[in-house]
């Protein structure tokens, strides 16, 4: 009987089981998310919709995400050019956050016209990602 | 013509206890994370309530009496004794979760840090129920309500595919993960089957005086107060569904939710969404506020009422003091109020079968409710809500901590 | 005033009022005498927590007791109300020939009302 437990539980185990590739892509994805919400939130902020205030408050709340998900890809096991790639767009989003954040103190629209294009960027690279991860 | 006002009344006070925190919580995730495809929950959870909510109404109207009240009487203290400590647990989190919101909402406007409102907000609700009465609270909350119809404005002007609208109020399976799907699907008939809404809905009755006459108001009231109000959380539903999951936003925090409107409305959108979680959440934390004193003051015989001067019913009133001080801490010490309102949605949808049964099986007592008592459908109605309630307590615990993402 | 009680459905945990309507909690207990070989007469009505407690579990009755020897405005646990008080038995409560402001069941209410609620601005309705 115990032993049917012990094959039930292993084959259960191997149903549910995602490659190490696969859950880093899953675990990139909140990340992609915030940074299609910086790109919103910048393209807003440059047509007056929205107060610097409410830009201020959702770049912290983004790099919050983003510091989360570098520790998700400093632990992962999946392959290195999958953990660069990822990194390459965090870092990519991380400084343009940065650049977002001094544009709008300065009211320099310029600066964040470019922010907001390299969040684009970042986040389809990303998006990209997962379409091909579901596509497998 | 008194009818007809109440029936107004009625459907605007509905409108405000269902679109509160927790719906928009819900329903922005759902839209930003699988379109249209969530509708179906809203559906199903609307007429569910719908059936509870007449009920409640019914019963109070017939007996003259609200439901703590009743079942303590009818069933006794020790069968009251758990509903009531897990009623008491839930308002007290809603109301936590509704304190968020509200502060969510004042941050937007100014810019300045969220827990600095926890404070402000309960007191502000806590001033607004010590010096109103009962109709004037009504009345007041239900007139604000309305401007949450701009997410129905917004709706309607992004013009979404009406077929992939219509496809979303059919159940189907999910494009995505599933695990994440029937976590959605579930926090939202956690949202919306919220316990304060019925056990609210037959303190209020009593307190404006409903008699047998009023039952068919009654019902017309559940049915379009409800619909109206699930109307609008489906246009949420539908904003978030064409503004944010286009572009791969989820809602993982409400500063994602807090653009849905601007694609819709440039200029006002901003605005309109703080000002309308504002005014959602007050009103919503106002009758969770009530109804924590009415359990309290019903389950121990207290004087109780809200047209009552705050000097004539003191322990009613040290209830919802207690209750709104309590619930602001969490949101004070830095509770993220998504976070929040989701836990409070999963223990909400767990721990229903404890407080919907005893108001079910009151409503099957014809010594009590002679006539009017549960007919075939209500009843078939309630033991189909019986068996969701059960398979939703089975299921949501561990789906909240499958399914988070 | 029916002519036959059933004492759990019509007694226990049922509203009481006083001369004036006004609720006075409820009867949380039920003390019944024996006397010789009669049957058992209906002694007194109960009110309290502790009275609850006890229903619960005895240990929960000392807890309760504790505490409230401790914290309480009231001068004793239990409240109980002679069934001579019993003026009418309606299915909605139970009407007691008292005044409820002067009787254990307002202690709480009194200290309240005096020593907080009339301290702040508004509590009369002004």
């Amino acid at each position: 009987m115990r032993r049917l437990y012990f094959f039930f539980a292993i084959a259960l185990l191997a149903c549910s089981h995602k490659t190490a590739d696969q859950q880093l892509i899953d675990a990139a994805d909140p990340a992609a998310s915030w940074m299609a919400t910086l790109q919103l939130t910048g393209e807003k902020w440059l047509d007056n919709s929205v107060p610097s205030s409410f830009v201020r408050a959702t770049i912290g709340a983004a790099q919050k995400a983003f510091d989360k998900t570098s520790g998700t890809i400093a632990q992962s096991q999946a392959r290195k050019e999958l953990r660069d790639e990822i990194k390459r767009e965090l870092e990519t989003a991380r400084a343009a956050a940065g650049d977002l954040q001094q544009a709008i103190e300065k009211n320099d629209r310029r600066t964040a016209t470019g922010a907001v294009r390299r969040f684009a960027e970042a986040s389809a690279a990303l998006q990209r990602l997962q379409q091909q991860k579901n596509r497998e | 013509m008194k009818k007809a006002l109440t029936l107004a009344l009625g459907i605007l006070t509905s409108v405000g206890g269902f679109f509160d925190v927790g719906n928009i919580a819900t329903c922005t995730q759902a839209g930003a994370r699988f379109r249209f495809q969530l509708i179906w929950a809203m559906l199903l959870a609307t007429i569910v309530v719908i059936f509870l909510v007449e009920m409640s109404g019914r019963f109070a109207a017939v007996t003259g009496k609200a439901l703590p009240d009743a079942i303590r009487e009818h069933f006794g203290f020790g069968f009251w004794l758990v509903p009531f400590v897990i009623l008491t647990l839930i308002h007290i989190l809603v109301i936590a979760a509704e304190i968020g919101g509200m502060s969510f909402a004042l941050h937007l406007v100014t810019g300045l840090p969220l827990p600095l409102f926890a404070l402000p907000s309960a007191i502000l609700v806590w001033l607004f129920l010590w010096r109103s009465t009962f109709s004037a609270i009504e009345n007041s909350t239900s007139f604000l309500g309305l401007i949450t119809l701009c997410f129905v404005a917004a709706a309607v002007w992004l013009r979404p595919p009406i077929h992939e609208v219509l496809r979303g109020s059919l159940p189907s399976m999910p494009s995505g993960s599933a695990a994440n799907y029937w976590y959605i699907a579930v926090s939202i008939v956690g949202a919306v089957i919220a316990p304060f809404l019925f056990y609210f809905f037959s303190s209020g009755a009593v307190e404006v005086g409903w008699d047998r006459s009023y039952i068919p108001v009654n019902r017309a009231v559940a049915v379009i107060g409800m619909g109206f109000g699930s109307v609008i959380s489906i246009a949420a539903i539908i904003v978030a569904g064409a503004v944010l999951a286009p572009r791969g936003i989820r809602v993982d925090d409400f500063h994602q939710a807090a653009l849905m409107l601007t694609q819709a409305f440039p200029h006002w959108g901003f605005a309109l969404f703080a000002v309308s979680m504002g005014v959602a959440c007050f009103g919503a934390a106002v009758e969770v506020a009530l109804s924590t004193s009415y359990t309290f003051a019903q389950t121990f015989g207290w004087n109780w009422g809200e047209d009552l001067d705050p000097a004539e019913d003191a322990r009613f009133t040290l209830v919802y003091t207690v209750s709104l001080f309590v619930g602001s801490l969490f949101v004070l010490v830095g509770f993220d109020p998504l976070k929040l309102t989701l836990l409070t949605m999963f223990i909400s949808a767990a721990v229903l079968p404890f407080v919907a049964a005893p108001m079910l099986l009151l409503m099957n007592d014809r010594m009590l409710l002679r006539d009017a008592s549960n007919g075939i459908i209500s009843n078939i109605a309630a033991a189909l809500i019986v068996v969701m309630t059960l398979v939703l307590a089975v299921v949501s615990i561990p789906l909240a901590v499958m399914g988070g993402s | 005033m029916p002519e036959e009680l059933e004492i759990i459905r019509d007694l226990l945990d049922k509203q009481l009022v006083d001369r004036e309507e006004t609720k006075m909690g409820r009867a949380d207990g039920i003390v019944l005498a024996l006397d010789g070989d009669g049957p058992p007469r209906i002694d007194r009505l109960e009110l309290g927590f502790v009275v609850l407690a006890r229903r619960m579990h005895p240990k929960v009755e000392k807890w309760f007791e504790a505490l409230r020897r401790r914290w309480s405005v009231r001068k004793s646990a239990r409240q109980m109300v002679p069934w001579s008080k019993v003026l009418d038995i309606t299915p909605k409560h139970i009407q007691l020939d008292v005044n409820a402001l002067e009787t254990p069941a307002f202690d709480w209410e009194r200290w309240l009302r005096d020593h907080i609620v009339t301290k702040i601005p508004g509590a009369n309705g002004e």
